[in-house]
């Protein structure tokens, strides 16, 4: 009798095995890829890129239609919006490879919090997607761009982000979770990434754009937006924005050059280390941002000839003044902007709380008057495959002709 | 014939008791007290859980290794047994229809969205049903089996996690918040090792009884270090201000594992320790709610209860979920209370009445 009824529990068990309750099939789903958002009298207005897998993953049968569709509707809250799109999309939207949230600018003007919450709460989101400003342009114009080499636009411009960021270094992947644990924290400013499109926005959205070796439009990534609160309060440019990264200990690699003798000597840089230490000698509090970096000698476009040890050190110091000045410039911009982007304060909570409790009600005010020193040392490591440079050689002979 | 457990076994139990609900709740409840210094909370709780353990394991000895309830009968008289019986009774039912409502709430919200929370409740009330009428030894082997697959998902989750840890996030070291940093210590000790009460039930089943201490006390600190861990983790790498924020820190921190983008969106690996975890901590409780039915309605076996539990065990969990704020609202207003009531003034009664009634003999 036992038998039966355990092989009757087996049986009743298999009913789950059946699979997901509510299971989509990748034939009824729409994906999603990039969400612009802009502003309207309403609310939101969102325009959504989603994918068109045959042009994408088909082998027979391309058409030629885009690999991406963009949507555009709008509602009085992100959520109402998200759904609403359902009325133009063919299939149920599914954001769970969503790579790119953008913000037209004007809504970064405004304030982006009331759209975090939705990004952050929803279950179908991952918080693996990249967020930027869209400058000048809508959101809406910037993800109908078509781009080429990728068909999707949505990842072109998460991966320019990443590389930017890599290698460059004025750029800075901020994903969802980042940004909104700036938002909040005490003594620390949020910024975002800007991208704009370059050339024609309405040609660009057109296929016979990207049939061409120069598209009609291209996308861009540079310069840093900054934030004090939830809103665009202003933008570093490209060497402030690469100074920023330096100050927050975010370069990876990036490329400088600096002049000496008659011409320029470039570097590129294979690590730094930054720390921001808080000192104090009675009331007056000053920050240092110390940077240790090791930098190659990438390109020697000068008659400077680098001998010995004395014409290295000469160089590293030439190098360790160029990035304090793009750091006190930075720093300087950050102060017009009454925004602590660096996260000076959260230093100055990290190391004493009781001072940070004194400041912290109007630590922006309080942070343009903060005095900050940067030291930079820099130390040559490698120097390629020349040692002596030829340069001088080519100018002599030009000269002796 | 009794059925036994060994003294392995016995810890394995502890060990996943402890971290089937505290894990995932913990690091939200313990960081928004002590902020950057909850772990420093956490080793303090591990260290007062540790004298716990020692206390109920002497009570356990100072009552004859008996059956619980026996014990309780003992110290309180017939009648008295009968009540405060009860009251730890219902005490272990909450438990386990608390832990079922958590299982399903994190399953509906986290992992199997759009499946409704019921279903889940039902499928692993269900499974538990079939594991308790197979008795406490079967219930301890599958434990046993399961720990290696519980311990390496651990030791996986840190190791990937390891290279996102940002030291910077746990300064200030406790100089905010000291005093909410033991305040914090109330109600998680609810959470951990107050909880470890119920085991009282099933300790007189340990084969070897002797070592039953060590067993314990091993057991404890091992899922106390884990809990540290996964609380030290949550603030290294999710930082303060998230750790709060997110209903189920832990399985955010299962998302942000990525290793040179290839080993990624493995938290299911974060849904596998708890859903084991937690439904031997529901099988425990439900066999010891078992148990102390058929002895006090001295009842042959308690196999009899089994299924009438399962309805009211699943009766309660659908009524007892309000909605999504109301399982943290809980643990830190009712459930800190009920805890100190059942798990430390019993016990202590108990305790001193066994003493006082040594004496006069």
């Amino acid at each position: 009798m036992g038998k039966y009824i355990n092989m009757l529990y087996a049986i009743c068990l298999c009913v789950w095995l059946s699979g997901c309750w509510s299971a989509n099939e990748l034939s009824s789903i729409t994906i999603a890829t990039a969400l612009g958002i802009d502003k309207s009298e309403k609310g939101f207005t969102l325009t959504l890129q989603v994918l068109n897998p045959n042009e994408i993953a088909g082998k027979e049968g391309l058409s030629s239609r885009t690999a991406i569709s963009n949507y555009t509707e709008s509602g009085a809250t992100f959520f109402e919006a998200v759904r609403k799109l359902t009325k133009v999309t063919p299939r149920k939207v599914f954001l769970s490879h969503l790579m790119l949230v953008a913000y037209g600018e004007s809504v970064a003007e405004e304030g982006i919090s009331s759209s975090l919450d939705f990004l952050i709460r929803d279950h179908e989101l991952r918080t693996d997607f990249v967020m930027a400003i869209v400058k000048d342009n809508t959101a809406g114009e910037l993800i109908s761009v078509l781009t080429p080499l990728e068909k999707i636009s949505a990842s072109k411009i998460y991966d320019s982000i990443e590389s930017a960021q890599d290698y460059w270094a004025p750029t800075k992947k901020v994903q969802v979770d980042e940004l909104v644990n700036s938002l909040t924290a005490e003594g620390k400013e949020a910024v975002l990434t800007g991208i704009y499109i370059v050339g024609n926005s309405e040609e660009g959205q057109k296929l016979q754009s990207v049939e061409q070796t120069k598209p009609l439009a291209n996308i861009y990534i540079n310069g840093i937006g900054v934030f004090n609160g939830d809103q665009l309060v202003g933008w570093l440019n490209e060497e402030e924005s690469k100074g920023f990264n330096y100050i927050t200990n975010n370069v990876k690699n990036t490329v400088g050059w600096v002049s000496i003798g008659n011409g320029k000597v470039s570097v590129e840089v294979k690590k730094n280390d930054t720390k921001i230490i808080m000192n104090q000698k009675n009331d007056a509090k000053t920050f240092d941002v110390v940077l240790k970096t090791v930098v190659n000698i990438g390109e020697v476009e000068t008659d400077f000839m680098i001998m010995d040890q004395s014409d290295v050190q000469k160089i590293e110091e030439k190098v360790a003044e160029k990035i304090e000045r793009i750091c006190q410039a930075s720093i300087t911009k950050a102060k017009e902007y009454e925004s602590d982007i660096f996260g000076f304060g959260e230093v100055m909570r990290k190391t004493s709380p009781e001072e940070w409790g004194k400041v912290k009600d109007n630590w922006s005010k309080q942070f343009v008057f903060a005095e900050i020193n940067v030291k930079a040392e820099v130390q040559i490591d490698k120097s390629g495959m020349i040692t002596s440079p030829f340069y001088k050689k080519i100018k002599e002979k030009n000269s002796e002709e | 014939m009794k059925e036994k457990i060994n003294l392995r076994q016995f810890m394995i139990l502890i060990f996943i008791n402890l971290l089937g609900t505290a894990v995932i709740f913990l690091p939200s409840i313990a960081t928004n007290f002590a902020k950057a210094d909850s772990w420093i909370t956490m080793v303090i709780t591990v260290v007062i859980g540790c004298f716990v353990i020692c206390w109920y394991t002497t009570l356990f000895i100072e009552g004859g290794k008996q059956n619980f309830f026996v014990i309780i009968e003992q110290g309180f008289g017939r009648k008295g047994g009968f009540i405060f019986g009860f009251l730890f009774l219902s005490y272990v039912f909450l438990n386990a229809v608390a832990n079922l409502i958590t299982i399903g709430d994190f399953v509906s919200v986290q992992v199997l969205m759009g499946t409704p929370s019921k279903v889940i409740t039902f499928i692993v009330l269900c499974t538990a049903v079939v594991g308790v009428r197979y008795g406490l030894e079967v219930i301890a082997r599958s434990a046993e089996f399961f720990f290696s697959f519980i311990v390496i998902s651990i030791i996986l989750l840190f190791l990937f996690v390891s290279p996102k840890i940002d030291i910077q996030n746990v300064f200030p070291v406790f100089q905010m918040n000291q005093a909410s940093t033991f305040v914090g210590i109330i109600p998680i000790l609810t959470l951990t090792y107050l909880e470890l009460i119920i085991f009282l039930g099933i300790m007189e089943q340990v084969s070897n009884k002797e070592k039953l201490m060590r067993g314990y006390l091993i057991g404890g600190i091992m899922g106390g270090i884990v809990i540290f861990v996964v609380t030290f983790l949550c603030i290294c790498v999710l930082g303060v201000d998230a750790t709060i924020r997110q209903t189920y820190p832990i399985y955010v921190l299962g998302q942000k594992i990525s290793l040179a983008d290839f080993i990624q969106r493995i938290e299911g690996i974060v849904a596998f320790i708890w859903f084991f975890t937690n439904f031997f901590k529901i099988c425990i409780s439900y066999i010891v709610l078992a148990k102390g039915l058929q002895h006090f309605f001295r009842f042959k076996s308690y196999k009899i209860f089994i299924v009438p539990l399962a309805f009211l065990i699943f009766y309660a969990a659908y009524e007892g979920f309000k909605n999504s704020y109301y399982i943290p609202e809980f643990i830190n207003s009712t459930y800190v209370v009920i805890s100190y009531i059942i798990a430390v003034i019993i016990p202590l009664l108990l305790h001193l009445s066994l003493i006082i009634k040594k004496l006069k003999r």
